[in-house]
């Protein structure tokens, strides 16, 4: 019983667990697997498995619904909140620039001048980078060689980011 | 109920703090100061909680009674302060995603050119500010004119450089 209630209360690490081994596995042996339908897989399948445990949980200390439910309620938003620490450790690999910077570094033995890196990697790649990921989502779309909102989640976020910048740093952008 | 109440309670205190603490002076080393303030509220609210647990109620729910409630508490309030971090630092850098959006979205119905973005958005706005937190973050070091990894930074492009391995990434990301 008291490893139950062990296992209960670590339930969204395992759930996170299992989560990243979904995840990587859909990635790795899957052809042409999306980045982000991976991520999500794996969270759904880490969610799977936190449901399981809460369950046994649930039937093995013969607590009823109701009163398992605040309890629950804890652990969900655990793991949804590590489940968002993972999606944002993949994120900042494939997107962060400071990531990439790191990783151009990596490659070379003595280092780089500042030439050298914008060589490597620079301004017109980033938007290259972005407006192709925007297009491929649909969150913008190209018409008549003008660019126009797409999908407005992406814009929504956007103001959602914006709101929370000027609430907790008072100001709307960095170089401000 | 106790380990919900009480967990919500304890991030609420977390959050308060560090919003009092931003309007008063925004510190320099931002991440480790949010690190700093969690630990902090962790360890003495978790402390007062379970010395004195026979006293304190909220909302008519006594305070958390066995040892496993605290480790719930703990595993979710880390949970939590580790996303709003990561969250935060998508706030203290301008994603360019983001601005590229907001961009677009201000032109309306007229739409944009690809040649606004490359006007707006050049090396210096995206890319020397980025190099420069390599530096501040102790991830980079600049010697005879060429940037070089710390031990730090070289411990996180390992990181990263193996993960995308893991993950068969092939594009350069960015």
């Amino acid at each position: 019983m008291k490893a139950m209630v062990y296992l209960h209360i670590f339930s969204p690490v395992v759930g996170l667990g299992v989560n990243v081994i979904c995840q990587i596995c859909y990635c790795r042996y899957r052809l042409n697997a999306s980045l982000l339908k991976s991520t999500f897989l794996g969270f759904l399948c880490g969610m799977a498995i936190l449901f399981g445990l809460e369950a046994i949980y649930i039937a093995q200390s013969a607590l009823t619904i109701p009163k398992a439910l605040p309890s629950v309620s804890v652990n969900l938003i655990s793991y949804a909140s590590l489940g968002y620490c993972y999606f944002h450790f993949i994120n900042l690999g494939e997107t962060a620039r400071r990531i990439r910077l790191l990783r151009e570094l990596i490659r070379s033995q003595d280092g780089l001048s500042m030439d050298e890196i914008l060589k490597h990697y620079n301004a017109k790649e980033i938007i290259e980078n972005r407006l192709s990921r925007l297009l491929k989502s649909g969150q913008v779309v190209y018409k008549d060689n003008r660019y126009y909102i797409g999908k407005p989640v992406m814009f929504f976020m956007s103001k959602a980011v914006l709101f929370l910048k000027v609430f907790i740093l008072g100001k709307k952008s960095e170089f401000e | 109920m106790s380990v919900l109440v009480f967990s919500l309670l304890l991030t609420a205190v977390a959050f308060i703090v560090h919003f009092i603490i931003w309007k008063i002076r925004i510190p320099v080393h931002q991440k480790s100061i949010l690190l700093c303030i969690s630990s902090v509220i962790l360890i003495a609210g978790l402390g007062i909680l379970f010395y004195r647990k026979q006293y304190i109620s909220l909302l008519g729910v006594k305070a958390p009674q066995e040892f496993h409630e605290y480790l719930q508490i703990s595993v979710f309030f880390i949970s939590i302060s580790l996303a709003y971090m990561v969250t935060y630092s998508a706030l203290e850098a301008d994603s360019p995603s983001l601005v590229m959006i907001m961009t677009i979205a201000k032109s309306g119905s007229r739409g944009l050119e690809k040649k606004i973005f490359e006007q707006k958005m050049n090396n210096e706005i995206l890319l020397s500010p980025r190099i420069q937190d390599l530096i501040s973050e102790k991830l980079a070091y600049v010697e005879e004119g060429k940037y070089k990894l710390t031990p730090k930074g070289l411990m996180f492009a390992r990181i990263f450089s193996i993960y995308r391995k893991i993950l068969k990434r092939s594009q350069a990301g960015g």
